[in-house]
């Protein structure tokens, strides 16, 4: 078992299928199926997570104590009650806090170089 | 909500994702099998009403590298447990460069490929089917008996000269123009052939001809004096068709023959030394492509080259492991 740490530095940079479950999961707790469509929806279809990746990625989180499996269950008529929910643990609102943060700042970094057209930042360096 | 129920193309594709399942190691398998196969069943619906079967065809070509991959990382973790928590999160982009894990990478990356395209053409050939139509030859027509007593007071057969090549030289007339050309006419198969293979041009005879002799394969049956003939065809009913008509042809072509020409002037009873004794039939088995031996031959040829690949690149790896490696600064990120 790996040794578990509270400072969120210590796991960044995180992998692009870390960054992406975990922000899906800042929007709430969500099941696996529902953090798949979040990935896709939020990359415009860039992303589609397999279930292998998807489940590695969510094991891994749950190793380390980043994410935690819900224990409440929505209203069985509304949802299969077999689904498996998530959530961010406080630490893990941290650690996507913190990667959050260091793309904002890399972000602005790129600004400034003006790699990154202000009024069109899909195409950077068109200004 | 009530879901529509999966169709056939979505169960048997999820009937195979669990059972490639198996791929993964099995607490791995137990903790999240059930989660991963309920993802791929939703994934399966959203696919089909997408695209029907190309949607799943989609799914499944973004599903097995996936499954290739994550579950090689799997075994390759529980060989190699992360020792910090930055290992834990970076096998799914930097998996560890063991020589076992970049044998089993590399092999796999050969071997699926190789055995994909096998089975793809195997699956894109066109399949054939073949008509078999077995007779028995005799040199002298049937009922001249060689070997039987003379009738007092009858004329005296006398045997004809044992000939060396007589199937071979049967083989050839079979495939000859004297008698094909006869297939060719009975069934038409200028303006059948023309429709089908020359966008409705009607073929010459002599490309009929070839055409039928390309598709014929001629066969002694073993320690007998019968002939199989063997005719492929796409169409099932026009290989037996093709075969049994060969067949007659050649008996015609016989009795003809032996009609002009009496053996040693000897009255010849109108029997044919040509006997069907068994007609073709349509099969419903395709014999073109062997399914199972270009399976098995693209098996085989995956297995070789991704062990020839495998092991030369694990080799490769290994010895560039021993070299010595400069010292992270924090081993704890894993970077």
């Amino acid at each position: 078992m790996a040794a578990v740490t509270n400072n969120p530095g210590d796991f960044l940079p995180l992998t692009p299928a870390v960054f992406h479950v975990l922000l899906a999961l800042a929007g709430g707790e969500r099941h696996g199926y529902a953090i798949m469509q979040e990935v896709a929806g939020s990359t415009g279809g860039q992303i589609k997570m397999g279930p292998g990746t998807l489940y590695g990625t969510v094991k891994r989180l749950l190793e380390i104590r980043l994410i935690e499996e819900s224990d409440e269950r929505p209203d069985p008529r509304l949802d299969d009650e077999r689904r498996r929910y998530y959530r961010l643990s406080g630490l893990g609102q941290q650690v996507v806090r913190a990667e959050a943060q260091r793309y904002a700042a890399m972000v602005e970094l790129a600004r400034g170089k003006r790699l990154i057209d202000q009024s069109n930042p899909a195409h950077p360096g068109a200004a | 909500m009530p879901r529509p129920a999966p169709n056939r193309s979505q169960e048997w594709s999820q009937r195979l994702y669990q059972r490639l399942l198996a791929a993964y190691p099995r607490r791995h398998r137990e903790a999240y099998g059930g989660a991963m196969a309920q993802l791929f069943r939703d994934q399966c619906r959203d696919a089909w009403a997408d695209g029907r079967n190309l949607g799943l065809l989609a799914l499944w070509l973004r599903t097995l590298p996936d499954l290739l991959k994550t579950s090689l990382l799997e075994r390759c973790s529980n060989l190699h447990p992360g020792k910090y928590m930055a290992d834990k999160l970076n096998p799914l982009l930097r998996p560890s460069r063991t020589p076992v894990y970049v044998f089993l990478a590399v092999f796999l990356w050969v071997f699926i490929p190789v055995f994909l395209i096998a089975a793809t053409i195997t699956f894109i050939l066109p399949e054939s089917y073949a008509g078999t139509c077995r007779i028995q030859v005799d040199p002298e027509p049937a009922g001249f008996q060689t070997n039987a007593a003379p009738i007092a007071g009858g004329p005296v057969a006398t045997p004809p000269p044992y000939d060396a090549f007589f199937m071979q030289t049967t083989f050839e007339v079979i495939q000859s123009p004297l008698v094909l050309s006869n297939v060719v006419s009975q069934l038409n198969l200028n303006e059948v052939w023309g429709k089908k293979y020359l966008n409705g041009e009607r073929l010459k005879t002599t490309e009929s001809v070839d055409l039928l002799k390309r598709r014929m394969d001629l066969r002694p049956v073993r320690n007998t004096r019968l002939i199989a003939i063997t005719v492929y065809s796409e169409d099932k009913n026009e290989a037996a068709q093709l075969a049994n008509a060969v067949a007659k042809a050649y008996q015609d072509y016989r009795v003809n023959l032996e009609r002009q020409v009496p053996a040693n002037g000897l009255k010849i009873p109108p029997v044919s030394s040509v006997i069907i004794t068994d007609p073709a039939y349509p099969s419903n088995d395709p014999v073109r492509p062997n399914k199972p031996l270009n399976l098995l031959l693209g098996a085989i040829a995956g297995l070789f080259l991704g062990g020839v690949a495998g092991s030369l690149a694990a080799l490769i790896t290994h010895r560039l492991g021993r070299r010595p490696q400069p010292q992270p600064v924090n081993p704890g990120r894993g970077q």
